[in-house]
């Protein structure tokens, strides 16, 4: 069983020797599909195989990973994908966070955090107010026009932070999910949250100023240790762009509503205003 | 003592004059004011710190304490790295 799969314009056929794994490969990916494009439209090949009791991860004949259930092999070979794409796209700036698009399509908002604080639980909140997410995990910025590129991953799941599995797919993994809907084209970003759990009740959004706002989105980069001079770049202009915030995260939908109504109100100050 | 920037020391102006730099070596992460950022330009192995004080005296003629604060500040630029004692000039 193969699919063959476009992510970041890097074209990858996945092959599976077991059914029920290029099943499970297939819905993790189902958002990189390319439809109708035969294993030729790829300029790499991956392979999913089974022997000795294991699962291996193999690329033009190199065994990369080995696994010893099918689940974490896919696990594997999405995050291996995902990786060697990132790395064909130095250009992009990277932040370690979720992005969504308000209903309104008119901009976009970057949720960034360190793992397991609540993106993606405040992703699937601001989902249900009609947000379009361009990633969960990995969000791309293009450096010329400091818009974010969609990026249609599907959402890791931390099942102690609240998250419920995709119950529609029976194919995926227990630990994904891939959203009914993404935002398909580029939008400047015109919001940055900093996410943060702190004792308080309430949420709430605390402006950063200009050195704050830097260090914070510099150190939830994967640009900066691998191009540093474009990415203190592109991060100070983004901070010049969009206004950066400290968010005290409380529940999902009290949080969703703040962000909302941030989001509203960069509506009634013009982009240019802020530069 | 005559500054320099270290190598591997990447820096950017922030919006309000301040500066953000990144010292490749520690993955360090640091933040000037606009004080700070016009030390910073004089770190050039060229600039003693007498001259650097100097030299702040003279953009900022009101500031109380240039001395302290120009010395502070290299004093926590070398802990971290950041700059060094450039041999040549001394």
């Amino acid at each position: 069983m193969t699919g063959v799969y476009d992510l970041l314009g890097y074209h990858v056929a996945v092959t599976a020797s077991d059914d029920a794994v290029g099943r499970a490969c297939r819905s993790v990916l189902a958002s990189f599909a390319i439809n109708g494009r035969g294993a030729e439209a790829a300029v790499q090949s991956y392979a999913v195989v089974r022997a000795d009791d294991r699962w291996h991860i193999e690329t033009e004949g190199r065994r990369l990973h080995s696994a010893d259930d099918p689940h974490a092999a896919v696990a594997v070979l999405e995050w291996q994908l995902v990786t060697d794409a990132l790395k064909r796209r130095p250009d992009l700036f990277h932040v370690h966070g979720a992005a969504l698009a308000p209903p309104e399509l008119d901009g976009a908002v970057v949720l960034a955090g360190a793992t397991g604080v609540g993106k993606t639980t405040l992703t699937r909140a601001l989902m249900d107010r009609g947000f379009l997410p361009f990633g969960d995990d990995v969000t791309l910025v293009d450096p010329i026009s400091l818009s974010l590129q969609p990026f249609p991953r599907a959402f890791h799941l931390h099942e102690s932070g609240g998250d419920t599995p995709d119950a529609a797919d029976p194919d995926g993994l227990p630990t994904y999910f891939q959203p009914p809907r993404w935002a398909r084209f580029p939008l400047p970003v015109k919001l940055i949250l900093f996410l943060v759990r702190t004792a308080e009740h309430e949420a709430r959004a605390v402006p950063l100023g200009s050195a704050d706002a830097a260090s914070s989105l510099l150190r939830q980069s994967g640009s900066l240790a691998a191009a540093p001079a474009h990415a203190l770049a592109i991060a100070v202009r983004l901070i010049a762009q969009a206004p950066c915030y400290r968010f005290e995260l409380s529940s999902p939908e009290a949080s969703a509503a703040v962000v909302e109504a941030l989001c509203t109100g960069w509506r009634s100050r013009p982009l240019e205003a802020r530069a | 003592m005559w500054p320099r920037k270290s190598p591997g020391i990447y820096d950017e102006v922030l919006p309000d004059g301040g500066l953000v730099l990144f010292h490749s070596e520690g993955a360090l992460i640091l933040t000037l004011n606009q004080t700070a950022a016009l030390i910073w330009e004089y770190c050039d192995g060229a600039h003693d710190v007498d001259s650097i004080v100097a030299q702040l005296r003279d953009v900022f003629p009101e500031a109380s304490g240039a001395e302290r604060d120009v010395r502070s500040l290299l004093g926590t630029l070398c802990a971290a790295g950041i700059i060094a004692d450039a041999p040549a000039a001394s």
